[in-house]
Order: structure tokens, then sequence, then C-alpha cells
């Protein structure tokens, strides 16, 4: 099994984060459960192998559209797979999906959309079965940068300073003064606010502080052992209250029932970065 | 593609409350009476029985009352997450100066700043019809000096 990820070529370093293939290379024997925290990104996901069903606060257990778009998750939520794991997604910047298909993003907060409510059938099934017949991962990849190129040069997108703020967001690991971006954005508060809702669909402060719980599950991942006081220096917290309160609101747990729980997660799945 | 209208209509319900969180914030009672039936409950958790009547009247009377006692109230919607079919939940948060005494709360001109969840039910006319708000009232009256 391998989980990979791709960077976007630079055309599209406006819009798209990464590129993943996420695939069992056959059947599995057992299902298999993964847990994902909020990463504070949005995608779209074709799955070309089984459907799958996941549990969140929403759901108790639900059945995943194989092909979906998916907005802002800010709880943690787990992935009951079995049988074949076929995934290939794009990673979207925070408010690119609104930026090229003008979604209203407050819409898709933890939620999950059939692609085919968005795309004509055609095109969806176009590109899945192109992903499923790729000899090699970098076939897939090369569909999933053909999709959002294609779409990139029929709707001519034109990033604006809410996708900039977000993205800054995204690389200070939601660690800023969100009012310095209020300050360099040339609008009233309340209609900063608004954009971003619309266009991130959450507030710009509240995102900075998925993004920062993000941050702090990456620095986390795999780790049975975590040197706390490291942690709330790396990730910027005033106190112990503020990242307990942070932590259990967005992951549903204390930090060592995290850890304790969330350990296997690193054994299955390899992480990789490479170029496209 | 279909269009982004086309998709705002199919998953509408979430329309009605962010509409109402805005008209709160432009401090438009009226339009945000006109997105409710003024028959439905409304419960302010932190106040009790005495916390719980119809929209149209204990509602009025409670968001005309803060809009009057701290005339620069304002909020920030953090997030609003639908339920179910028929329920969403939005994280909120509410500011204001006090310049008038608001019900046992002395003026003292302070400020307050305090985390809101308002939890909307809407009908299939897509009206709200229950709202259930709740706050850390003792550290809102704190913040306010009581």
């Amino acid at each position: 099994m391998y989980y990979r990820k791709y960077k976007p070529c630079n055309d599209l370093d406006n819009y798209v984060e990464c590129y993943f293939v996420w695939d069992s290379e056959g059947s599995m024997d057992t299902s298999m459960i993964v847990e994902s925290p909020p990463n504070g990104f949005c995608s779209i996901v074709f799955n070309y192998g089984n459907q799958y069903s996941l549990t969140n606060k929403r759901y108790e257990r639900l059945n995943v559209p194989m092909q979906f778009v998916s907005g802002q998750n800010i709880y943690s939520f787990k992935l009951f797979l079995q049988g074949r794991i076929g995934i290939a997604g794009i990673v979207f910047r925070p408010a690119a999906l609104s930026t090229i298909f003008n979604l209203p993003m407050y819409e898709l907060v933890e939620d999950r959309l059939d692609l085919y409510k968005i795309f004509k059938r055609e095109l969806v099934d176009k590109y899945v079965h192109a992903i499923e017949g790729s000899a090699s991962e970098k076939e897939k990849v090369n569909q999933l940068e053909d999709f959002i190129l294609h779409q990139v040069h029929i709707l001519k997108p034109e990033p604006d300073y809410i996708d900039e703020a977000a993205n800054f967001i995204v690389q200070h690991n939601g660690m800023l003064e969100v009012s310095d971006l209020l300050k360099n954005s040339c609008m009233s508060r309340r209609t900063f606010e608004r954009k971003f809702f619309q266009k991130v669909g959450l507030s710009p402060k509240y995102y900075a502080r998925i993004r920062r719980i993000a941050y702090l599950c990456n620095l986390i991942a795999g780790k049975k052992k975590v040197d706390w006081a490291k942690i709330f220096y790396e990730c910027n917290y005033y106190d112990h209250a503020h990242f307990i309160k942070d932590f259990e609101e967005f992951t549903g747990r204390t930090p060592n029932q995290y850890l304790q729980e969330n350990t296997e997660l690193a054994n299955y799945v390899e992480k990789s970065h490479q170029q496209n | 593609m279909n269009t982004a209208t086309h998709l705002q209509n199919e998953l509408s319900i979430k329309n009605a409350c962010i509409e109402f969180m805005f008209s709160y914030q432009q401090k438009n009672l009226q339009k945000m009476l006109s997105l409710c039936d003024t028959d439905g409950i409304v419960e302010f958790v932190p106040l009790g029985d005495g916390g719980v009547g119809k929209i149209g009247e204990l509602g009025k009377a409670i968001w005309g009352g803060l809009m009057e006692c701290f005339p620069d109230i304002d909020n920030t919607l953090d997030s609003a997450i639908a339920e179910d079919e028929n329920t969403v939940r939005c994280q909120v948060v509410i500011r204001g100066t006090q310049v008038k005494d608001f019900a046992d709360i002395k003026n003292k001109g302070k400020h307050f700043d305090s985390d809101h969840i308002f939890i909307f039910r809407l009908n299939e006319n897509n009206t709200i019809n229950h709202i259930n708000i709740s706050w850390d009232h003792e550290d809102f009256k704190r913040q306010l000096g009581s």
C-alpha cells in the first residue's frame, strides 16, 4: 500500500496544494480504519477502488460518494475502508474552490458533495476511467492535473485578497495576528470576514485556529511520546488551557488519548512528497 | 458545470441562518424576524425558564434590548454546520460595549466578547422555527463588571 503526494505545476500554484494517490495495490485481507484530523484544505476526490464510509460528528456511518468535493473539515473524522483502496485527489488551497468554481464554501463545511451535482456526468466519468486505467501513479497524477488545468483554462479564475490572506494563514500554520491581515485588506472588518466566510467557509480567526491544530497534529503524527512543552512553544500557544480547549474541540479527545489511538495510522500510511 | 446558484438552491438550509446572523450584525431586527416564524420558540439557555418564549415576543424583546443597550453590538460568524436536514449549528462571537443597564446588569461602560452557539431549526420552507442559544453567562456578566 502507498499514499503519496505530488506537487502541482507552476501554473496551478495559486490553487492546488498537492495531489495524492492512495492505493492498496490489490484487495486488502482485512478492513481498515483511518483517522484524519482537520487539515485546513478542501479537495476533489476520485475513487477508483471500493466505496468506503466515514464517521464524523454529523454522520454515524456515511457512505461517501465515489467522486466528491469536500469542504473544510472542522473536526476529526474516521474512514472505514475495505477491499481495494484506490483514491486519487486534488487538494486545494483554502479559497481556491470558490475562486475557480464560484462555490459557496460555507455550504460544504463538514460535508462532501457528489461531483455529479457540480459537473456533467460524462466529464466526471471520463476522468474516473482515465485515472483507473492509468498504468502508473504518475499517469494518475497527470489526469488530475489535466482535469484542473482544463477547468482553470475554461473558467479563467481571478484570485483576490481573500485567496492571498487564506494562503498566508496556511503559510504561517495559523500562527499570526489575523488583525494584520485585515489591516492590509483595504476592507472593513465585516466585509473582510464576510468575503472570507463565502470563499473559505469559516471566519479568518477560526480558520487560523484549525490550521494551527492541523500543524500540531502533523507534528505529533505517528509518535508515541511527545514533548508537549516543545509543542506549545512551536505552536505558539499562550497557555495550556488554550491548547487543551482547541485540541479537544477539533479532535474530540485529550492530547494523550489522541496519541494512544492515532499512532496506528502511521504504520499504514507512507507519506512522501515528490515532484510531479 | 452546474451553476453555483443551482448548488445553493439545493443546499440552502444554511442561508436563512447566515442571513439571520448578518442581519443581527446590521442591527436589522425586522429582517431577523422576517426569516423566522414569529410564533416559533427561542431558548436563551443560560436564562433558564425565563429565557424561553416566542421568537416574535421574547426574541424580539431581548435582541431589541441588546441593540439598545449595546449600540455597537457586532458579531463574527465562525462556522455554520448542518447537523441534520433541518438543523444548523452556528458558532458566533458576539461583542459590544454597554451604554445602558441591560436586565439586571448595571451599565459600567464595559465591553464584552463572548462565544455563542445558535442552533437553528428550520421548517420545509426554510423558515427558522426554533432557536436555541447558549453562552457562558457568568463570563458575560463578569466582563461587564456585574
